[in-house]
């Protein structure tokens, strides 16, 4: 049981290759970190692992099987940006609750208050934000996170207590994490092993 | 936008909604005594008694002009909502059906803008029959395809939001996603849209009354009205003519003010300065 990435190769214009020939594999429960200079294609390597957009060479196999296009995705993104990841004209609980109805506790775990349910995307901080997102990407069928750049915009204490919270329930639920930072002292203390994406980078 | 120009935009507005709720309000009180043929008040001028005059059958002007405009409104209405469904769903498909969905449904609208408005239209109600049907459904088949357009590119615009992606990453579904998320979204565009589609229908509606085509010369409308009258003009009689067409130009006038006013005011460069 793994997700899977074989020789995986993108280009946003054809022949101007982002990175090529990436293999990672991140077992059930496994925790690997991706780092790289700003530009060399860590989103755009999320995006293609939780099925966003489709690589151009290579594949992704999870769990033994091929990525799917259709239905729900086990791999699924926390953006680096949360306010894009929100319908703008929804109420935070018709997107928090769009995909499955989180549990009280789940809310509790990343401090969402209750009255930040009846407002609006723009009426919340880019960290309260983020803990919505976090939670819509924690639905049971989840098997693998990517955090992108999760907690790059926050303050010292939010981050850590947003990562306490993730790290319980990734360990509770036995997924598999990726997590993208240019932080290594993050990726160093969460991670069991990481990855350098400029290695693959033909720029 | 300064506070001025604001105020304006809003005033112009407030004056065509009142102006069209007045117009309604008039054709549904307004009695059908003035349809009668009246030999005793034949080619009156206008008079407190009869405001914009009688024709020479002796009905009243004031009144065939509200019934002949309750008429128009009733087309536009039907006209639009039919042109704005078409255009709403070949518009979504062509954003969201893939390359060579867009490339077909893109290449009928284009086909459709390239075609005279009038001719086709006269085809159209040949088609189905004469008659109010006539009219109704050549004028909502000619009208959509501009407005195709817009929302095509709205959807695709919109379609590439992270927040749709994710939806569709949790499994939901093209209709769901259409449903819930893209149509809110340009809800405002397709509302402006459909004010602005009245005032072709209305006046295509009248062109083609005007020309005998759709409905018999008993029933008001503001084309049949104006036919008539341009016969006794040269009789000097210009009041069966003059506040008809004024009427209509005015009421025209107004769908596009409350058209044009609403995209002002929607337009996020104009909205808040
Ligand atoms: N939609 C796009 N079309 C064309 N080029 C793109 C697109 N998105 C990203 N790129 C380019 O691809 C490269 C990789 O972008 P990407 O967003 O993956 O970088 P990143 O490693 O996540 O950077 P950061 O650390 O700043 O978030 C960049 O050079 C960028 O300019
Ligand atoms: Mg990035």
């Amino acid at each position: 049981m793994s997700l899977k990435v074989n020789n995986l190769g993108f280009c946003y214009r054809p022949e101007s290759w982002v990175f090529r020939n990436v293999s990672i594999e991140v077992p059930k429960g496994g925790r690997i970190g991706i780092y790289g200079n700003s530009g060399c294609g860590k989103t755009t390597l999320a995006k293609i692992l939780a099925s966003f957009i489709s690589p151009k060479e290579g594949e992704v196999v999870v769990d033994g099987e091929n990525q799917k296009r259709e239905g729900f995705q086990p791999v699924q993104l926390i953006f680096q940006h949360p306010e894009k990841t929100m319908n703008p004209l929804w109420r935070m609980k018709d997107s928090l609750c769009e995909s499955y109805v989180p549990e009280k506790s789940l809310l509790d775990a990343f401090g969402i208050r209750d009255e930040w349910m009846e407002r609006y995307p723009i009426e919340l901080s880019g960290g309260e934000l983020q803990r919505f997102s976090i939670v819509r990407a924690l639905h049971p069928e989840t098997k693998y996170i990517i955090a992108d750049e999760m907690t790059t915009m926050l303050d010292a204490i939010t981050q850590a207590s947003i990562w306490k919270g993730l790290l319980e329930i990734v360990k509770e639920r036995n997924l598999g994490l990726i997590v993208i930072s240019h932080e290594m002292a993050i990726i160093d203390k969460i991670c069991d092993s990481c990855l350098n994406l400029e290695d693959y980078c033909h720029a | 936008m300064k506070i001025d120009a604001r105020k304006k935009v809003i005033a112009s507005l407030v004056f065509s909604v009142l102006f069209i709720g007045l117009i309604i309000v008039l054709s549904f009180t307004i009695g059908e005594k003035g349809l009668e043929t009246d030999h005793t008040m034949k080619n009156h001028s206008p008079s407190l008694l009869a405001l914009f005059g009688t024709d020479s059958l002796g009905r009243d002007m004031l009144t065939r002009t509200v019934k002949g405009l309750k008429f128009s409104l009733y087309v536009g209405i039907v006209g639009s909502t039919l042109g704005v469904l078409i255009a709403l769903f070949l518009g979504i498909l062509a954003a969201v059906g893939g390359v060579y969905v867009d490339r077909v449904v893109m290449w009928f609208v284009d086909m459709f803008i390239g075609m005279p408005h009038l001719v086709f239209m006269i085809l159209v109600s040949f088609a189905v029959g004469r008659g109010a049907m006539g009219v109704i459904v050549a004028t909502a088949v000619t009208h959509w395809p501009a407005l195709a357009r817009v929302v095509r590119n709205e959807v695709m615009a919109i379609k590439k939001a992270e927040y749709i992606l994710i939806s569709k990453n949790t499994g939901k579904s093209r209709w769901f996603i259409v449903r819930k998320h893209i149509l809110p979204a340009i809800f405002p565009q397709i509302f402006i849209g459909f004010v602005l589609l009245f005032p072709h229908v209305i006046l295509h509606e009248a062109s083609m009354t005007f020309l005998g085509f759709g409905l018999s010369a008993q029933q008001p409308s503001i084309g049949i009205i104006l036919s008539e009258a341009t016969k006794h003009i040269s009789l000097g009689n210009w009041w069966p003519v003059v506040f008809p067409g004024l009427a209509l130009i005015i009421l025209v006038k107004c769908f596009d003010n409350i058209g044009s006013s609403l995209r002002i005011l929607n337009n996020p460069q104009t909205r808040y300065l």
